[in-house]
């Protein structure tokens, strides 16, 4: 057994006793349903439509994303860091990494690894219905192993790093020795699994470099209406050629709307 | 519609919408801040005097005899005396205004300011001008048009003008110059005429008539003197009478073929003859010699008439050579003294109408303006424009709120289609459309009910305020002065 599925096995074994003897303290797992398929219970964020609306054009849309980015990255040697940001606040980020990390986790072949890097406004956890307190800040900050701070979701085979315990200045840790470690680890450790990272917006937070420096790939999510070109621009060139694509986020479709709304809640 | 336009029209409606807030904030603030504003600022009240300005009877009789000056030609000079320094510094006199003015800078700066204020304006049709001024303090205003008024008006009565009198006195004189010129030239006439009296009385026909007569008769005289010098020729020197006889018969014979019998020529030679033939023993050389005595004498006699008939034609061929430059000479003459005859015509009627301009002048000096409506105590103010402002309020309300929406967007350059990211070069891997979140629309909208609600009592409101003064109703202004009169 592989170190990461020993702490996984770890973390679901916490998970079920309910944190009760064994497993790590402070991270909790709220069960959503039927482990091992995305025929989950609807998720209490209405955005996380690969979930709560598998069948929608929305959902569709993210498995064409998904099926692009397997193809950028199923190269002679597996690009699987791939961090997800933007140029600014509120673009859609935490939506489109979950979502996309739902969808590829959804595949048999795909085992995906989410990782909240946004230690500043973190949302997986409240987006997956999670409830765990520590995570990704704990690692760096008390060398914490990741894979006992792994939450393992039922949705698919997909695993969460939380953002953990809140600090004031992630800065730092972001730009140190140790956090280039722990990501170079996660990526050797688990080479065969997508690791799709959260993190916080490449403008007004300087984090996001360091992380986009390590990671294989960036997604750049755009919002329509809200950065500018130059500002995209600055993002991008801020980013070091790492940006595999954009993805276009709130787009308004003319006479596309009602029928995006009928599906989702259709499927609800 | 052009799609691309279609598009661009969603787009900021669907922008607007969602920012209605921001909108409704700023209509409402911007017209809570107008509406203050017309309610807090000073009041100014405007007193206004209407003034009528006489026709006088006698501009209706003289129309198009004499010139009477226009009504706006009056109310100019009547604007400019009225506004005038001293009238105004004797107005400040009389409302005992200038004792505030230390420093003749001083009265000039307050002066300069009044004239601003003060409007004079003209209503044609009605023959009536108003004098308005606007001021914080109303009973100011109200004295200051009745004064101003009755200032001008008493100094208007007393005042004489010149104009009509100078005018006459100019064209006096003209006329006397002018006089002067027209008796020179028809005395420079009468010379020439008198000068070339002959020769402009007769007429040119009658010359050449007279001319052709006078060739005519030297024609003739020529003809008997050849005669004569022929019939001298023929004379012998002491030849016999029947020879004689014969030779004045031939010659008879030659001139009946010109002349008929009653012709001097003839006549006289068929006494010749009868004298030779009854006198047959006068022949010889004694009758020749006698014979051309007379044809001598009378030789003599034609030659005179012959010179004196060509002195007559020289002479009136001269006067018809002369006689076009002495018409021409005369002709100039008389135009020019019909040029200042004319001249002199004009003047007459215009000095008439001088006297008759003049004389309505002083006719009008006391009875051209009447005070109609003087200024009474203006009660409501003329400024703030309490109903202009909160309207314009809210119109300036709504430019605020939409630019504050709008303008941003539009300056900020933000990324407003797919299309827009093609300058980056960057491969789009998906496009997510906007998620519908049903709960926290429920939410939005619910709180947006609210929002809207609330601002539509406050906007109904602000409307109702507006409403009221715009219809003039003092309500408000008296719930204001009550609350004014229990904090005092």
């Amino acid at each position: 057994m592989s170190r990461i599925e020993d702490a996984l096995a770890k973390a679901a074994g916490f998970q079920h006793s309910g944190g009760r003897g064994g497993g790590l303290p402070g991270i909790e797992r709220r069960p959503l349903v039927d482990s091992g398929s995305l025929r989950v219970a609807r998720l209490p964020e209405e955005t996380m439509v690969v979930v709560n609306a598998p069948l929608s054009p929305v959902a569709e849309e993210y498995r064409k994303l998904k099926e692009a980015l397997v193809k950028m990255t199923r190269r002679e040697r597996f690009d699987n860091l791939i961090a997800v940001t933007s140029a600014t606040v509120g673009e859609g980020k935490s939506m489109t990494a979950i979502n996309l990390a739902v969808s590829l986790a959804g595949e048999y072949d795909h085992t995906v690894l989410l990782i909240d890097s946004d230690l500043r406004r973190p949302c997986v956890n409240k987006y997956l219905g999670l409830t765990a307190s520590r995570g990704l800040s704990d690692c760096l900050r008390e060398g914490l192993d990741v894979g006992e701070l792994l939450v393992k979701t039922d949705i698919g085979r997909l695993s969460v790093l939380p953002a953990g315990t809140p600090i004031a200045n992630p800065v730092e840790l972001f730009t140190s020795e140790t956090m280039r470690r722990l990501f170079r680890e996660m990526k050797n450790r688990y080479g065969d699994r997508y690791i799709i990272i959260d993190t916080p917006p490449v403008l007004p937070f300087a984090e996001t470099r360091s992380i986009a420096g390590i990671a294989d790939g960036v997604l750049l999510v755009v919002r329509e209406g809200q950065a500018s070109l130059d500002q995209i621009q600055e993002t991008i060139e801020a980013l070091d050629g790492k940006v595999l694509g954009i993805v276009y986020n709130g787009a308004q479709i003319e006479g596309r709307a009602s029928y995006y709304s009928y599906s989702y809640q259709g499927q609800a | 519609m052009n799609h691309e336009l279609y598009l661009e029209v969603r787009r900021y409606t669907r922008l607007l919408l969602s920012r209605k807030r921001v909108v409704v904030v700023a209509v409402l603030l911007v017209m809570t801040l107008g509406m203050a504003a017309s309610f807090l600022l000073p009041r100014k009240y405007e007193a206004t005097s209407t003034v009528f300005i006489e026709q006088s009877v006698i501009g209706d009789l003289v129309k198009g005899i004499a010139v009477t000056p226009s009504m706006e030609a009056k109310i100019k000079v009547l604007a400019l005396a009225m506004l005038s320094r001293e009238s105004l510094s004797q107005v400040l006199r009389i409302l005992d205004k200038d004792v505030y003015l230390n420093t003749d800078a001083e009265r000039e700066e307050y002066i300069a300011k009044l004239r601003d204020r003060i409007s004079i304006k003209l209503d044609e049709k009605r023959g009536v001008f108003f004098i308005t001024y606007a001021d914080w303090d109303p009973v100011f205003a109200r004295d200051l048009v009745n004064t101003i008024t009755q200032v001008y008006i008493e100094s208007n009565t007393a005042a004489k003008r010149n104009e009509s009198l100078e005018a006459t006195r100019f064209l006096s004189a003209q006329i006397e110059s002018f006089k002067k010129r027209i008796d020179a030239v028809e005395d420079e006439v009468n010379r020439y005429k008198a000068e070339h009296g002959m020769q402009l009385a007769v007429d040119e026909t009658i010359i050449r008539y007279e001319i052709a007569e006078s060739e005519k008769k030297l024609e003739a005289i020529r003809g008997r003197r050849f005669a004569l010098e022929t019939q001298q020729q023929l004379l012998p020197s002491g030849g016999g009478d029947g020879g004689n006889v014969a030779e004045m018969e031939r010659q008879l014979k030659v001139l009946k073929t010109a002349y008929t019998d009653s012709h001097p020529k003839v006549v006289r030679l068929k006494d010749q003859i009868a004298v030779a033939r009854a006198n047959p023993q006068r022949g010889g050389s004694g009758a020749a010699t006698q014979t051309r005595a007379m044809i001598r004498a009378e030789l003599e006699g034609i030659r005179m008439q012959e010179e004196a008939e060509l002195r007559t034609i020289e002479d009136k061929r001269l006067l018809l050579r002369e006689m076009p430059t002495i018409r021409t000479g005369l002709e100039e003459l008389l135009r020019k003294k019909q040029n200042e005859t004319e001249i002199y015509n004009q003047l007459v009627t215009r000095y008439g109408q001088s006297e008759v301009s003049k004389q309505m002048e002083i006719e009008n000096k006391s009875m051209t303006f009447r005070i109609v409506d003087p200024a009474v105590l203006p009660e409501i103010p003329v400024f703030p424009n309490r109903p202009l402002i909160i309207f314009g309020s809210l119109v300036l309300g709504i430019g605020t709120g939409l630019a504050l929406v709008i303008l941003p967007y539009m300056m900020g350059g933000a990324v407003r289609s797919v299309a827009d990211l093609r300058v980056l070069n960057q491969r789009v891997l998906a496009v997510l459309p906007v998620i519908p979140k049903p709960e926290e629309e429920r939410r939005r909208r619910k709180a947006d009910r609210i929002f809207m609600a609330g601002a539509l009592v406050y906007f109904s409101l602000l409307l109702a305020v507006g409403i009221l003064e715009a219809m003039g109703s003092p309500y408000l202004e008296q719930v204001i002065g009550r609350i004014s009169g229990w904090r005092s």
